[in-house]
């Protein structure tokens, strides 16, 4: 991720914006994004690039009910983009990470971020099971195939599928209560 | 050997349902769904949860708008 953030480039209108609203909030993201992405993100690119298209986006004249919600979700959704390049090969293209770009198609912007969200959400505890149960997981979830069809299709037993399945949705339950519990901090 | 926790319990069974049920499965299901208050909001977490992820299958590459 290369910054294009230069500060000079933006009114000072915008400036003073940035500063009331998103700037206060850099501490709390810093350490969200740490507890999150642990490694292999560089939190100093993640962070100037989230400044960036914040500020970009409000040049573009988006509302934003909440400048920090925003910004965490804009910082979220590149943190996902830098894992989705790691991941480009194999299975993992099973993942549906382009639909986590949409925050620079046309819709207006609130709306988008409350869908970005939670389709980040959902990807992100899916991408983060074991493979095996990730693979099951987004071929039954993401791809609506029945149980039967993924085990003939992956050459695994029908209980090993079931198994999978079951690890799978307890995991994720288990990662959406922690976002609920992470969201008590924004 | 330890005891399934009912969340647990709760995921196997969904899973065991969304797989089809024998109705001698069925009936073992609604005796464990009626055994323990808490069996049921177990279920109703995971069931939750897998419903949710249902929103995915809108999104797979490719179909996305």
């Amino acid at each position: 991720v290369k910054s294009e953030f230069h500060s000079d480039a933006f009114p000072s209108a915008d400036h003073r914006w940035f500063n009331d609203h998103i700037l206060p909030h850099e501490p709390l993201l810093r350490a969200w994004l740490r507890s999150r992405f642990p490694r292999g993100v560089d939190l100093d690119d993640l962070v100037q690039e989230s400044f960036a298209r914040v500020l970009r986006a409000r040049a573009n004249g988006a509302t934003m009910r909440s400048p920090k919600a925003f910004f965490f979700a804009t910082a979220r959704n590149l943190a996902l983009d830098v894992l989705r390049h790691r991941h480009v090969s194999g299975q993992d293209n099973l993942v549906p990470f382009d639909s986590l770009n949409v925050l620079d198609g046309n819709e207006s912007i609130p709306e988008t971020v409350d869908r970005t969200e939670k389709l980040e959400r959902l990807t992100l505890a899916i991408q983060s099971l074991p493979e095996r149960c990730r693979e099951v997981m987004t071929l039954r979830k993401v791809y609506g195939l029945p149980q039967k069809e993924i085990a003939a299709r992956l050459g695994i037993s029908e209980c090993t599928v079931s198994a999978q399945l079951t690890i799978g949705v307890r995991k994720c339950t288990e990662s959406f209560a922690r976002d609920r519990r992470e969201e008590g901090l924004l | 050997v330890n005891i399934p926790t009912p969340d647990e319990q709760a995921a196997d069974w969904l899973v065991r349902r969304d797989r089809g049920l024998t109705p001698a499965e069925q009936d073992d299901f609604l005796q464990w769904l009626s055994a323990d208050p808490r069996h049921g909001e177990a279920l109703a977490r995971q069931q939750a949860t897998w419903r949710e992820l249902d929103l995915l299958s809108d999104w797979r590459p490719g179909h996305a708008p």
